[in-house]
């Protein structure tokens, strides 16, 4: 009895020694890194259900004219597309591709970039790395009173801002120091 | 039926004291949930396309030159689409000479979609890709767009082109692609950002300033005033399609 008490947890701890080793042998996608701090929803909820926010996304664009600059395919593509080391950028039908290094290895085939560019547009490019100035609030405190009166000082900020839209939506450039800090604070988040 | 009154006094203490209590729950949390509610409204409703706009395009003819093409290198140029002759190559605004031949008066007018607000494409539309935007922008989704092209043919201006071969390069603001139809959007990217399409620009810029863009809903608007002030026409006013875009000396 003694010698299977002692068994079992030793072929348990072995096992999971082993388990690097076993995890090594198993092809897994080679994802290209990100330029920006983190996504625009949380990673593991991106894994998931990205097709679905891009469906809304698009329908919004199309269909009701609502645009949001880094919630866009070419957002999207802004961040994750960025040049091989020979200076190219990546075919979108290639595995260096951000989307097709995993629909490559779990075998589906995406046709957005038969119309859709699959190259970074400058006016794309990510300032920060965060999207929207409520989101950021939400995320930078989530939950707290901090975090709401943040969103509330942004909102009050974009209303000011929005009212001068006509002359063609303008953004400041974010503070550098105050987006680093914000990075440096939210890294390890998601 | 009531029996004790000072039990009924109690019973409306209790509620005065708990109608109190939920008043100053109320507070505590009211503030926190409206800004909830408030700041993600904010943050999805900032923008978009309402009926309370139409937009539309005012061309003056008299002011238009034969020998100008500079809408139409703008639009190409904008968009990402070539033509270069052949009968299928895509072509989203042309130049058209139009001449009545009884007297001979001719003028040359670019020719795009006319964004009508009882569009023949829409109605004829199979899938629903051909619609009307809420602010007047008939477009083609071709997401669900199957190249079916019933459109091109219910279109009496000729406005839409086919794409029948696989492109590179297209523009990352205008996503184009083999199999679907395609026409003239306004640029409404360009619209949704607070701009004049590419074409307006381009005439003020190049050509003699002879396109008005504005909204046909506000009486305050360069394009409302001058088509209260200068006759202007619809071409094929027929077919009461009451289109965007209106022509001015023909």
């Amino acid at each position: 009895m003694l010698a299977i008490r002692l068994i079992i947890p030793t072929v348990v701890l072995a096992l999971i020694a082993a388990a690097p080793a076993v995890a090594g042998r198993v092809p897994m996608p080679k994802i290209p890194a990100a330029k920006g701090a983190h996504c625009v929803r949380p990673t593991q909820w991106m894994r998931k259900n990205h097709m679905k926010l891009l469906m809304q996304l698009r329908y919004e664009a199309v269909h009701e004219g609502i645009r949001h600059k880094r919630e866009s395919l070419p957002g999207c593509i802004a961040c994750h597309v960025s040049r091989l080391p020979d200076g190219k950028y990546p075919s979108a039908s290639s595995k260096q591709f951000f989307c097709n290094a995993c629909h490559e290895y779990v075998g589906t085939r995406i046709d957005c970039f038969s119309c859709h560019s699959s190259r970074p547009d400058a006016a794309y490019e990510m300032a920060d790395g965060l999207r929207h100035p409520v989101a950021r609030a939400h995320q930078a405190g989530r939950g707290s009173a901090a975090g709401w009166a943040g969103a509330m000082a942004l909102v009050a900020g974009r209303a000011a801002s929005s009212s001068s839209r006509g002359a063609g939506r303008t953004r400041a450039k974010p503070n550098q120091g105050a987006a680093a800090t914000r990075r440096e604070r939210l890294r390890g988040r998601f | 039926m009531r029996e004790d009154g000072a039990a009924d006094g109690g019973c409306d203490g209790n509620r005065r004291s708990f109608l109190g209590i939920a008043g100053l729950v109320t507070l505590a949390l009211a503030p926190g949930v409206s800004l909830i509610a408030y700041a993600e409204g904010a943050a999805r409703k900032h923008a978009g396309a309402g009926s309370q706009r139409r937009w539309g395009l005012l061309i003056d003819t008299a002011k238009c030159k034969e020998s100008c093409t500079a809408c139409v290198t703008a639009c190409s140029a904008y968009n990402g689409w070539k033509n270069e002759g052949r009968p299928t190559d895509a072509q989203w605004i042309r130049k058209v000479q139009v001449t009545d031949p009884s007297t001979g008066f001719s003028r040359s007018v670019p020719l795009m979609c006319q964004h009508c607000a009882n569009a023949p494409c829409v109605e004829v539309c199979p899938t629903g890709a051909s619609f009307r935007r809420a602010d007047g922008i008939v477009l083609v989704d071709r997401h669900i767009c199957i190249g079916c092209r019933f459109c091109m043919m219910a279109c009496p201006y000729k406005a839409r082109s086919f794409i029948s071969e696989n492109l590179s390069g297209q523009r990352p603001w205008a996503p184009r692609g083999k199999g679907t139809v395609e026409a003239c959007t306004l640029c409404v990217p360009r619209v949704d950002a607070g701009k004049v399409p590419a074409c307006v620009e381009a005439c003020a810029r190049e050509g003699a300033g002879a396109m008005t863009f504005g909204d046909l809903h506000d009486p305050a608007s360069d394009i409302r005033r001058a088509l209260a002030a200068y006759p202007s026409v619809q071409l094929r006013a027929d077919l009461m399609l009451d289109t965007g875009v209106r022509y001015e000396g023909l």
